[in-house]
């Protein structure tokens, strides 16, 4: 009833001092829509209809976050049906719902999505059943994957909650224009809820207007000063933040702020920033700025926009160069924002606030004049001369042509900065701010494409007159070609290597004018001298390096197509090559990318757990860095959890003292469930002509238990046990004798035990191997495959 | 319909009876140039009242309340409304006028209490604000208390009661944990050189509202003040394995071992942090990466590259905060 309710009021306030006829008919939709809409269970009546919420797909995961409100009579075990298929909703999520006074909040989120899909979907409750039955208008559609230069739509607006008929207007007449191409989200510039944001006032100007939009188009809002009437602050509560899921913990991508105040998320090849220039501090240093600062350093998406409540420029129903006016919110975001954004390569900055439109020219550095109280804005000539208008065209390609600017997110290379506070309020103003080149105070909206590097933007009026463009380009005009480029992906750096030892070769080509990837041919140069022939492959593989010296390996793409083209830079990669170290002690971590201390150790480690780690390689001589002739190669073994193997640096006993200040005994690996699936260290390479010591180390802090490892050497011929004298956590030796190929290792290992076998013959085949298993004995041992470290010496 | 509308349509009024009575004007055969006169005054008018509006900082919302507090003088709600709306805008003496107001008029209604106390504490009448502010914690039992609380540990921490601006705070956390009142309870335990309170309440912001950065950064830097670098390190990783552009972390780690004395595993990690600049630099040559970068060649001993970098930084973003501090402090040395 209350949607009934508030239905009816709002046509009622819409129709005041209109034809009558105008608000019978729309009383009659009202109950028409009523009757004709999803049935709602007696069991909880659906006070919000659903709308989405945290619409993003990250490297790992796709997400949705469906909601919606019922009153108390509902249950709290909330469910989303969904699926691929409109009435097949096969597959379910669910969630609890929040009781907020004499209402239910009910908050589905749902993983494990597909990026790019579109999904059909029913909200209700596991007792109750639907509350609202799907129907093809609910929909959702995943975001595309981060990166991709998928097009995408957003409508943008500002200032719209006032429940007028020019809300309506405003609204309708995106609809019509986007009929055929609807937005797939929104970006809402703040004052949502007019006049003070309450809970009613966000059901009734807000989500009743919008919300056969909101129910497949998810919004991203911003703070507005009429929602702050409404938000406790600093306790962060309120009818805004109730209404809104946002991503504190940068699941959305960008980094974590904590707070649903301000945030970031990435769609397809676009950071968003929103900001809160209304309640949270805007001095430099301040967290947000603080968190703005890293939130910038770390993205690398192509197109950056950021946008808040507060216009940095405008001569609207506000005036940003009056630290009077807003209490002197727009000259913070101005002065102490806009500097920030600008150096990490802002391209759009959209606020709201002032009601009516203003777009300004390609802008940069236009900040830093006049004191307090006023911050008056020189001229369009004065700012021209001085260089802040970067272009003072319109940016409209049927005008003077679009805005250029360089790929990527250069810093300083212009931004637009528009207000689109005419969403519904009253539009007024006089216009006339230096930087702005339009000034529209008419109801409307406005749409944003991006289309790879192309940005376009409308202003929309209510009447549905679009009355301006301007369109951003990245990279070169279209027609001017461009040199391909190659990047060299492996090896990652320069490096130094044992003559005799291949390096594997690999690199990217791409063309920037779009060309197909064939016609692009790839030169691999391995450096005079090494005696290494030139290859044509993209992926060269691995060459070995038999010569001494100092080799710069080029590798150049060239685009077979662009005649008169500049030749690609090619990129190199220094390859110096020197003899092997002999009588070497190299020392490998097998921790989980943790805690190596010295720069002269390797990393190798099972490909079991995740960690990212290299799992074979040639080991390093610890004094000189230098590769030895030895490989290594770790396999086996099974990773549980992390958390439960976080060992210690060997304080006492063998391995304190051939270990510490070499390796870190942090982050020890662990191995479990397969009582066969032993991790297994092979040598390979070693010379027959000497003898090698091996030593291993193993840790795991607090969780000593009845666990234990049981190491063995394996492929010598001859070797003397010389591990630690002890016993383990069961009480039993360590090892019989100095024959004995196996020795017990305890899983906490305090005492500082090793596992170490000396003067071995590693054979006429020169391999050898380790393995780490379980001693068969106890029930639990089978979970005591552990270790830190390894250590071989060649004497 | 908001009071600047009206002062405009009244303008617009004025303008229209000008235009008219130079019509009449000229009905009587007077010069037209005299109805273009009267237009000039008008809208030189128009264009004079909207200068001065424009740098009184008049504002619609506050327009709008007071023409409904004409309407109705002994609102509350809108006396509250307008204190608040005055209060954001830095207009304290005109906010506590309207809440003192509100206040003769209910003195019971605790939404005044906890405004007025808010307008007070503003305005540096700590006081007076406190015992409001004292009132409110005691009589009210809902979310709302968290606002009291903060603002009292605020009162308490300026006036240098700093135990119990904690004490405070804490109880604000129970209630709502935010990450503002997790960062100032921490900054007051730090002043009092109570590092594991502050380590402690750090990490359990993390736990609570995800890993908000400044929570992390905060929590490493006391870390490495109580020389747990071990600790420190191993947050620094968390944040390496974590994140997909790793320099800032590379680059802290870095500094971290340097100070742990483990001078190749530092100058590893600058050279990672060297290797994804200079990536990131390729791919979106930022002022941030610049001076990211000017940092890391610094601590590598690069110094003239590491002040070129600074130098570029600032012919691109003149002023920029950081780089000038920094080039700054290079350059004296």
């Amino acid at each position: 009833m209350s949607t009934l309710a508030s239905e009816i009021h709002l046509v009622k306030k819409r129709t005041v001092g209109r034809n009558p006829l105008c608000m019978h008919a729309g009383i009659l939709s009202c109950l028409l829509f009523l009757i004709l809409a999803p049935s709602l269970s007696a069991e909880g009546a659906v006070v919000r209809q659903p709308y989405l919420q945290k619409v993003f797909t990250t490297a790992t995961d796709s997400s949705v976050t469906v909601v919606w409100r019922t009153d108390l009579n509902s249950a709290d075990n909330s469910r989303v049906q969904y699926g691929t298929v409109e009435g097949v909703l096969t597959q379910e999520a669910f969630g609890t719902a929040i009781t907020r006074g004499n209402v239910k909040d009910h908050i589905v989120t749902i993983t494990g999505l597909t990026a790019a899909t579109k999904y059909f979907y029913n909200v209700g409750t596991v007792t109750d059943e639907v509350q609202v039955t799907g129907t093809s208008e609910h929909f959702f559609v995943t975001a595309p994957n981060p990166g991709t230069t998928t097009s995408f739509r957003a409508w943008v607006l500002g200032d719209s909650g006032v429940g007028s008929a020019e809300q309506t207007l405003v609204r309708n007449a995106m609809l019509t224009e986007t009929a055929l191409n609807p937005p797939d989200f929104i970006l809402h510039m703040g004052d949502i809820a007019y006049n003070d944001g309450t809970d009613s006032e966000f059901t009734n100007n807000h989500f009743a207007v919008y919300q056969d939009i909101l129910r497949h188009t998810p919004l991203w809002p911003t703070l507005g000063n009429h929602e702050w009437n409404s938000l406790n602050f600093p306790g962060n509560f309120g009818p805004y933040l109730d209404a809104h899921v946002l991503p504190a913990n940068g699941e959305a991508g960008g980094f974590a702020s904590g707070t649903e105040l301000y945030y970031s998320f990435d769609y397809a090849n676009t950071h968003f920033i929103v900001l809160d220039s209304m309640q949270s501090a805007r001095t430099p240093g301040s967290p947000m700025l603080t968190w703005l600062q890293n939130d910038l350093t770390l993205t690398d998406k192509e197109w950056v926009i950021a946008y808040f409540h507060h216009p940095p420029y405008s001569k609207g129903t506000h005036i940003s160069d009056s630290a009077a006016d807003s209490g002197g919110r727009m000259v913070d975001m101005r002065e102490n924002v806009l500097p920030i954004l600008e150096a990490g390569g802002v391209d759009l900055v959209i606020s709201g606030h002032s009601h009516a439109y203003e777009r300004s020219y390609l802008l940069d550095g236009t900040y830093g004049y006049g004191t307090s109280p006023n911050f008056v804005t020189p001229s369009f000539n004065t700012l021209l001369n001085d260089g802040h208008l970067l272009d003072a065209g319109d940016g409209d390609p049927a005008g003077q042509g679009v805005y250029q600017k360089n790929s990527g997110g250069n810093s300083h290379d212009g931004a637009v900065y528009i207000v689109a506070g005419h969403g519904g309020n009253i539009p007024s103003g006089t216009g006339g701010h230096p930087v702005m080149l339009r000034f529209d105070p008419t109801n409307g909206s406005v749409l944003l494409d991006i289309n790879g590097t192309m940005l376009t933007m409308r202003n929309l009026q209510a009447g549905g007159l679009i009355n301006d463009t301007f369109v951003i380009q990245k990279g070169p005009s279209p027609g001017t070609p461009i040199p391909p480029n190659g990047v060299i992906n492996t090896p990652l750096q320069d490096l130094t290597i044992s003559v005799g030892t291949s390096v594997s070769f690999s690199g990217t080509g791409t063309d920037p004018d779009g060309g197909p990837t064939p016609s692009l041919t790839y030169d691999w140069n391995f450096g005079t001298g090494s005696g290494i022939p030139n290859s044509a492959q993209q992926n060269p593989g691995s060459k070995t390096f038999s010569n001494l010296g100092v080799f710069t390996v080029t590798f150049t793409v060239t685009d077979m197509g662009g005649l008169g083209l500049p030749d690609p830079t090619p990129d190199t990669v220094k390859v110096t090559v020197q003899n092997p170290p002999s009588n070497f002690t190299a020392y490998n971590d097998l921790a989980w990318g943790t805690g190596q201390l010295e720069t002269h150790i390797t990393t190798f480690t099972s490909p079991n757990g995740g960690s990212g780690l290299p799992s074979s390689g040639q080991l390093v001589d610890f004094s000189t860095g230098l590769p030895t002739p030895v490989s290594l190669a770790v396999t086996g073994g099974e990773f549980l959890d992390i958390n439960a193997t976080q060992g210690a640096n060997p304080t006492t006993g063998d391995a304190f003292t051939l270990f510490n200040g070499k390796v870190s005994g942090l982050g020890a690996i662990s191995y479990v469930n397969d009582v066969n699936n032993s991790l297994i260290l092979t040598f390979t390479n070693l010379d027959p002509s000497k003898v090698y010591d091996l030593a291993y180390f193993a840790h795991r802090n607090g969780y000593a238990w009845d666990r234990a490892s049981l190491v063995t050497l394996s492929g010598a011929p001859a070797f003397t046990n010389t591990s630690s004298v002890g016993i383990d956590n069961l009480g039993a030796p360590l090892f019989s004798g100095a024959g004995d190929s196996s020795t017990r290792l305890p899983a906490d290992n305090d005492p500082g035990y090793v596992a170490r076998f000396s003067q071995i013959d590693p054979g006429s085949d020169g391999t050898i191997l380790l393995t780490i298993s379980f001693d068969g004995n106890v029930a639990n041992q089978y979970k005591g495959k552990y270790g830190s470290a390894v250590r071989l010496v060649e004497e | 319909m908001n009071k600047r509308q009206v002062t405009k349509e009244k303008l617009e009024g004025l303008m229209s009876d000008l235009q008219r009575g130079s019509q009449s004007v000229k009905s009587s055969h007077i010069s037209w140039v005299w109805g273009i006169a009267y237009l000039a005054l008008a809208l030189g008018c128009v264009g004079f009242v909207q200068l001065a509006i424009a740098h009184s900082g008049f504002d619609p919302e506050i327009a709008e309340i007071t023409e409904e507090l004409t309407k109705n003088p002994d609102s509350v709600d809108l006396l509250v409304r307008r204190g608040q709306v005055y209060r954001s805008y830095g207009k304290f003496m005109e906010s506590l006028q309207d809440l003192e107001r509100a206040w003769l008029l209910d003195r019971e209604n605790r939404k005044v209490v906890l405004q007025r106390a808010l307008t007070l504490s503003a305005m540096g009448r700590n006081e007076e604000a406190e015992v409001a502010l004292d009132y409110f914690v005691q009589k009210e039992s809902d979310p709302k208390r968290v606002i009291a609380l903060a603002e009292r540990a605020a009162i308490r921490g300026r006036t240098g009661r700093i135990g119990l601006a904690i004490s405070d705070l804490t109880s604000a956390i129970q209630l709502q944990p935010t990450i503002e009142l997790y960062l100032y309870r921490g900054q007051l335990q730090e002043s009092m050189g109570k590092l594991d309170d502050a380590a402690r309440g750090y990490d359990d912001g993390l736990a609570k509202l995800g890993n908000a950065i400044v929570l992390k950064k905060n929590l490493i830097r006391v870390k490495i003040a109580q020389k747990q670098f071990g600790a420190a390190l191993a947050l620094i990783d968390e944040e390496v394995a974590r994140s997909s552009v790793k320099t800032p972390w590379y680059l802290q780690r870095a500094e971290l071992l340097a100070i742990m004395g483990q001078p190749n595993a530092s100058r590893l990690a600058y050279e990672q942090a060297l290797a994804e600049t200079n990536q990131m630099l390729a791919k979106r040559p930022t002022v941030l990466h610049l001076v990211a970068r000017a940092k890391i060649l610094y601590a590598m001993g690069q110094r003239e590259d590491a002040i070129r970098d600074l130098q570029e930084a600032l012919k691109k973003s003149p002023g920029y905060n950081e780089a000038e501090k920094l080039l700054q402090q290079w350059d004296g040395q």
